[in-house]
């Protein structure tokens, strides 16, 4: 079972809730701490890159602006016409970058483990996208940013890379780990009205 | 706030972006046998123009690309912006534009 902290109204006093059941009216957010992050660089036109990149990754390179890939294991969000994050699962970096290395040998490109540097902030629950608007100036509305959509962009002052992983709405932020601390006190201000129920996510 | 349409990404807020002053400067490939004149005019000299403008932006927490923009400096209206490397598409300022640049 997560830790489950709820604040109400209170926001200097976080205390632990015997139940566990989720306030459905309240965003409930929490970090994905430690997960696999690598950034990738190469020509999305070269049919060679982009079937090494797959067969490695297990799931489609997406070469169109603004959408991830989904796989099995990771999910590889497009952030410039020769540019990837790819997101999986925690301590899956070195084994991943070295498979990708090795597959692209030879070939113009660029591996880097950016692992240290991001961290996944996990958003959820009704209020999720009134919460993400008063920092965020994209268009969450369904019909503008669903599933299998990605975009980079700001929460208040800090960089984003933002994708939707459930229509309930839930969403994940790619954050630099050194804008952490920021985007969480803002994620804490933005949250008054509605309430903030904070979880620690695998 | 300004909508601007980057050209990989489509309509963005303009917080998103960074605007990189005049665009279309091409470096002068002799830059060893240029007078200091010539190359101060390539490092530093830029136009201000009232009017239509053509300028390079960069959607700096989206792609990060470059690309060209065509502003108006006196109402801010866009009337195109397109990659680098592609030529300037048909807009109602580009005429205006290249008499500001004549
Ligand atoms: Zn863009």
């Amino acid at each position: 079972m997560p830790e489950v902290l709820q604040r109400k109204a209170e926001p200097a006093i976080r205390r632990p809730v015997a139940s566990a059941a989720p306030v459905t009216r309240s965003l409930l957010a929490g970090w994905r701490e430690g997960l696999c992050i690598v950034n990738l660089r190469g020509n999305a036109e070269d049919t060679a890159f982009r079937q090494a990149v797959e067969s490695v990754l297990d799931a489609p390179l997406p070469v169109k602006p603004c959408t991830t890939g989904e796989g099995s294991a990771v999910r590889v969000l497009w952030a410039g016409p020769d540019d990837w994050f790819i997101v999986g699962p925690k301590g899956q970096a070195d084994a991943l970058a070295t498979r990708l290395r090795k597959a692209l040998a030879g070939q113009h490109h660029a591996v880097t483990d950016v692992s240290s540097g991001y961290t996944v902030l996990h958003l959820s629950g009704t209020p999720a996208r009134d919460v993400l608007a008063q920092g965020c100036p994209l268009d969450l509305h369904p019909r503008a940013f669903a599933r299998g959509a990605c975009a980079g962009s700001h929460f208040f002052k800090a960089g984003v890379w933002l994708w939707q992983t459930d229509d309930a709405p839930e969403y994940e932020l790619l954050v630099r780990r050194s804008f952490a601390g920021y985007v969480w006190l803002m994620l804490e201000r933005a949250t008054a009205e509605c309430g903030l129920v904070t979880r620690r996510f695998a | 706030m300004l909508q601007i349409d980057c050209p990989w990404c489509g309509p963005r807020a303009e917080s998103e972006f960074s605007c990189g002053g005049e665009g279309g400067i091409v470096r002068p490939p002799n830059s060893e046998s240029l007078t200091d004149a010539e190359w101060g005019d390539y490092v530093f000299m830029r136009k201000n123009p009232k009017g239509v403008h053509h300028e390079q932006w960069r959607h700096a927490s989206g792609c990060g690309r470059w690309f060209n923009v065509l502003r108006d400096t006196v109402s801010y209206r866009i009337h195109a912006t397109w990659r680098i490397g592609e030529a300037m598409p048909d807009a109602e300022g580009q005429a205006a534009a290249s008499r500001s640049n004549a």
